[in-house]
């Protein structure tokens, strides 16, 4: 068997950042030596993603006083006995644009709805979506008592777009042809009506048995890829291969064409993977080696990226074009100004923040400095955490409300938000019950680890929870019955490993924030009043014995913090108030 | 103490430099232009001719019929053009007597039949491509546009009114300066008749001056910062408007100040295209073309040198408290760490201001760009 390299250099390609690092044994144990972030380079005047590359290296050998480029600002590989150079180089991306798709199917409720959630656990848009059963008069009207019909104003729709790819959906295996028969002749029409240059590529994951026909009416015109079913029988969704087939397209068309990707591609053995696809391994990772339902979130400047692992199901969405970096002026559009204003601690102008947020989607690169701006960028994280969690709202098999690990990873930690300020807006926006950790990608390195694995999986988990990792701590999360009607809902009792002992009573509306450091370890009885519930999740992980807890838990850098405010988060309507309560919780938290 | 120094953005406000720009029509059409030829700003290079509508029609639908009878039925073909009220398919009804038709709603093109389906473009206008940059045509896409080189001022601006998949909204016109101030409002009762084909140029705008530039056809709007509600005012307008600071009261920078007021009366290039995420696509800019005159003396030697981390070299600040203020690095610098309000540790350097000089601040360096 091949030698696993044990010193490797990393990158990490993002639409605003580029980071790189260097792994490599310490002690006997692989360790990030040395990590930095710079600029991308993807857009003029640079146009070489390759730039920013170096410069993140040639930094990296200023920190490690190693050096790792060739005169010719090659990579220096293998790593030489003096020190010098790499045995690997891996890297990931998440510079290139999203694909636009339209989404053409059979039933709105079935497979247009299910391809359209396959597509956004990629790196797609969907900019329109056709469903047969509630277009009026299916493709337009018919003629009727001596009149003739008139034209369809949904296919007229799609004929007006310039979509990347159209994705065709509908029928279970074996169900009816007829209707997607006409669904390829529209696909074909529209198809044939663009200039050859422009015309999309298509993805049928419907009927199998339409193949034929799809393939026939379609294939002398444009570029087809046959996949498996999305909706193979009623009630099984088979979302897996239209996704592959996305992602492929996604290299082709968008991520290849990253000016300076050949070059990328051409250092790393192993291939560029998406980001997503990096983080998505890492969840996975996790969620197997500790047995834990993980929601991990990647706020990134240009997308924001939900993935759910629980072990045996990964599940994931990306949203592109809503972010907290560029992204933050189609959050405004979406969710409004106001929406935003009822986060802030203080009496902010409306005007101002809005403007302050605006300039932060001009330059996603600047970093925050007065803490107003910090705490209006957090503001706007839990509004924009609220809206792209909706994704998943028609998904029966799927709720976020059950997550023993919550991971956060992107751009609030980049821009160096408060610990305590980022957890509070995680129990703020998200509504996750129980009793569950939450940890950071403290240096943005962590999907950097899922592509390292394929080099080296063990170097990739050991640097991954010795260098990139922070939990931050665990969170109590109790449902309460609004009729509870008692001031106390919860008395807490902590006994640290290392000695003393820490009681709190919490009232009903309150947080408390209970010191217990990283690496330590505490017994903690909490024992709730009438209408209190720990729900789901807390029976799963252990410790719950009706409405009270006691179980050893772990702290971190921010603590223990207990949540008695119930779901969803009683936020008043009047602003005055509003501004009260929230500043009042950022004290409790420590925020 | 930081030895190296990493990459900051840049923002090119120079008064001679050297461009190159695509001109490219958003579907494929007919290039006019040939390499080495000397162009006007409104000179067409390119044109299209997208339809003014796309009308998709099932024919079975439309005149009952089965798909297998489409051809027969068909009066038209691919390719055919048709006049408005003409008819493009039928079939007998009533014994034969009559007939149930579809007929073209206007003068258009059948680009497609298949199947069932016919597509029907109707005709609009021709879309054409101008030159916009005075320059020379350097290079051609066939089918798409070309690639121009002009050389004159330059000022990139942060943010466009023409948004990604929208119209391209660019314009020339006159630079006009109605009140010489950076940070002077112009207000709608400033603007006469005269603003009509102009480049309004001013620190900020009011709602008011907006709309009024719209109704008298200015040519476009360059402003040192909109309110942010303006945003979308300005998107709807039918004009380009480009910001060089950002949003929120601020006054237009030092350096884009100056160079304006120096280019106020001539002719320029306004370009309202906005998409940061692309690559592709260029920032939203104001350009300015050397005279002919000059164009043809003029050499690399004479043109502004792009920005670089040096000594003196002119920064301007990307955020609050400094967003858009103008200053240069010291002669020797390095970057330090700094804490700052916000209770984080970033890289810093000096900056001596010069708006007003004489002021120092110690700004992070991501906070930065070189501008110039």
């Amino acid at each position: 068997m091949a030698e696993l390299p044990t010193s490797i250099l990393f990158a990490d390609v993002g639409a605003v950042a580029t980071k790189v690092g260097l792994i490599d044994l310490v002690a006997g144990h692989y360790r990030v030596i040395g990590a930095t972030r710079s600029m991308s380079t993807a857009s003029a005047p640079y146009e070489d993603i390759m730039l920013g590359v170096r410069q993140g290296i040639m930094q990296l050998e200023a920190l490690t006083g190693r050096r790792l480029l060739d005169a010719q600002n090659a990579l220096l590989r293998p790593a030489r006995l003096d020190g010098d150079g790499v045995d690997a180089f891996t890297a990931v991306t998440s510079a290139a644009l999203p694909l636009h798709t339209v989404v053409i199917g059979l039933s709105r409720d079935y497979s247009v709805t299910g391809a359209q959630r396959a597509v956004n656990s990629t790196y797609a848009v969907v900019d329109h979506t056709i469903a047969v059963d509630e277009e009026s008069g299916r493709w337009g009207t018919t003629a009727q008592d001596g009149r003739a019909g008139g034209p369809s104003a949904s296919v007229e729709k799609l004929a007006a777009l310039k979509p990347d790819v159209v994705v065709m959906v509908g029928g279970i295996d074996g169900g009816a042809v007829a209707p997607l028969r006409e669904m390829a002749n529209i696909v074909a029409a529209v198809g044939a009506a663009m200039d050859e240059s422009q015309r999309p590529r298509v993805i049928f994951a419907g009927n199998r048995e339409a193949r034929g026909d799809v393939a026939e009416r379609i294939g002398g015109l444009m570029d087809v890829r046959m996949v498996d079913n999305v909706l193979p029988k009623l009630g099984r969704f088979n979302p897996g291969p239209l996704q592959t087939e996305i992602e492929t397209l996604y290299r082709q068309l968008q991520v290849e064409k990253i000016p300076g990707f050949a070059k990328l591609a051409a250092w790393s053995e192993s291939g560029v993977m998406t980001s997503t696809d990096a983080y998505t391994r890492v969840a996975d990772y996790l969620a197997r080696r500790y047995q834990l339902r993980v929601l991990a979130l990647d706020l990134g400047a240009a997308a924001t990226t939900l993935i759910r692992a629980d072990g045996t199901r990964l599940k994931r969405a990306i949203l592109e074009e809503l972010s907290i970096g560029y992204g933050l002026e189609q959050l405004l559009d979406q969710v409004g100004i106001q929406k935003i204003m009822r986060w802030l601690p203080a009496p902010f102008e409306a005007n101002e923040v809005h403007a302050q947020l605006l300039n932060q989607a001009l330059h996603p690169t600047a970093t925050p400095t007065r803490w107003q701006d910090l705490t209006a960028l957090n503001a706007a994280g839990r509004e924009l955490l609220m809206h792209v969690t909706q994704v998943w709202r028609d998904d029966p098999a799927l709720t976020l409300m059950d997550s023993d690990l919550v991971l956060l990873s992107g751009a609030p930690i980049a821009r160096g938000s408060k610990p305590t300020a980022l957890l509070l807006m995680l129990l703020d926006a998200l509504d996750v019950r129980g009793i569950f950790s939450i940890a950071a990608d403290s240096v943005g390195l962590a999907p950097a680890m899922g592509a390292v694995a394929i080099v080296n999986p063990e170097a990739a988990a050991q640097a991954l929870e010795s260098d990139c990792l922070v939990t931050w701590g665990t969170a109590f999360v109790p449902e309460i019955s609004a009729r509870s009607g008692e001031p106390v809902v919860l008395n807490v009792q902590v006994l640290p490993a290392r000695g003393g002992r820490l009681e709190a009573d919490v009232k009903f509306g309150s947080l408390e924030l209970i010191p217990l450091g990283e690496g330590e370890k505490a017994n903690v009885e909490i024992r709730g009043g009438r209408g209190v519930s720990w729900g789901k999740s807390a029976g799963i992980s252990g410790g719950v014995k009706g409405n009270e807890f006691k179980r050893e838990v772990q702290g971190g850098a921010v603590g223990l913090l207990v949540d008695a405010r119930g779901r969803p988060v009683p936020l008043p309507d009047h602003t005055e108030r509003q501004r009260d309560k929230v500043q009042e919780w950022m004290w409790e938290a420590g925020a | 103490m930081i030895e190296f120094l990493p990459q900051i953005p840049e923002t090119r406000v120079a008064s001679a430099t050297r461009i190159r720009r695509e001109r490219l029509l958003p579907i494929p059409g007919q290039v006019s232009g040939a390499i080495g030829i000397r162009i006007g700003a409104q000179d067409v290079i390119a044109r299209a001719y997208p339809p003014k509508m796309r009308r998709a029609v099932s024919l079975t639908r439309v005149i009952g019929v089965t798909e297998a009878d489409v051809p027969k039925r068909l009066v038209k073909q691919v390719g055919d053009q048709v006049e408005a009220r003409e008819i493009i398919i039928a079939k007998p009804i009533n014994f034969g007597v009559q007939r149930l038709v579809y007929r073209a709603p206007e003068a258009g093109q059948i680009t497609a039949i298949q199947g069932s389906w016919m597509i029907l473009d109707l005709y609009g206008q021709p879309y054409d491509v101008c030159a916009l940059y005075r320059g020379t045509i350097v290079g051609v896409l066939p089918r798409q546009g070309g690639l121009v080189e002009a050389q004159g001022a330059l000022i990139q601006g942060v943010w466009g009114s023409s948004a990604p998949g929208g119209p391209a909204k660019e314009a020339v016109g006159v630079i006009k300066w109605i009140s010489k101030a950076a940070d002077a409002v112009l207000d709608a009762n400033a603007l006469e008749a005269d603003a009509r084909g102009a480049i309004l140029v001013a620190g900020g705008i009011t709602d008011a001056a907006l709309q009024r530039a719209g109704e008298l056809q200015a040519s476009g709007i360059l402003v040192g910062s909109l309110a942010p509600e303006q945003r979308q005012q300005a998107l709807a307008l039918n004009l380009p408007v480009v910001v060089t600071e950002g949003f929120g009261e601020m006054p237009m920078s030092a350096s884009v100040f100056e160079l304006l007021t120096a280019l106020n009366g001539q002719e320029a290039a306004l370009n309202g295209r906005y998409d940061p995420r692309n690559p592709r696509v260029t920032r939203p800019e104001l350009f300015v073309p050397l005279a002919a005159s000059r164009m043809l003396q003029s050499d690399q030697g004479a043109e502004t040198p792009s920005p670089k981390v040096a000594p003196r070299a002119r920064v301007r600040g990307l955020c609050a408290p400094y967003l858009g203020r103008v200053g240069v690095l010291p002669d020797e610098f390095v970057l330090k760490w700094i804490a700052t309000e916000a209770g984080t540790y970033l890289p810093a350097v000096q900056v001596e201001w010069q708006d007003p000089p004489g002021e120092h601040d110690t700004v992070p360096w991501t906070n930065l760009e070189l501008i110039g």
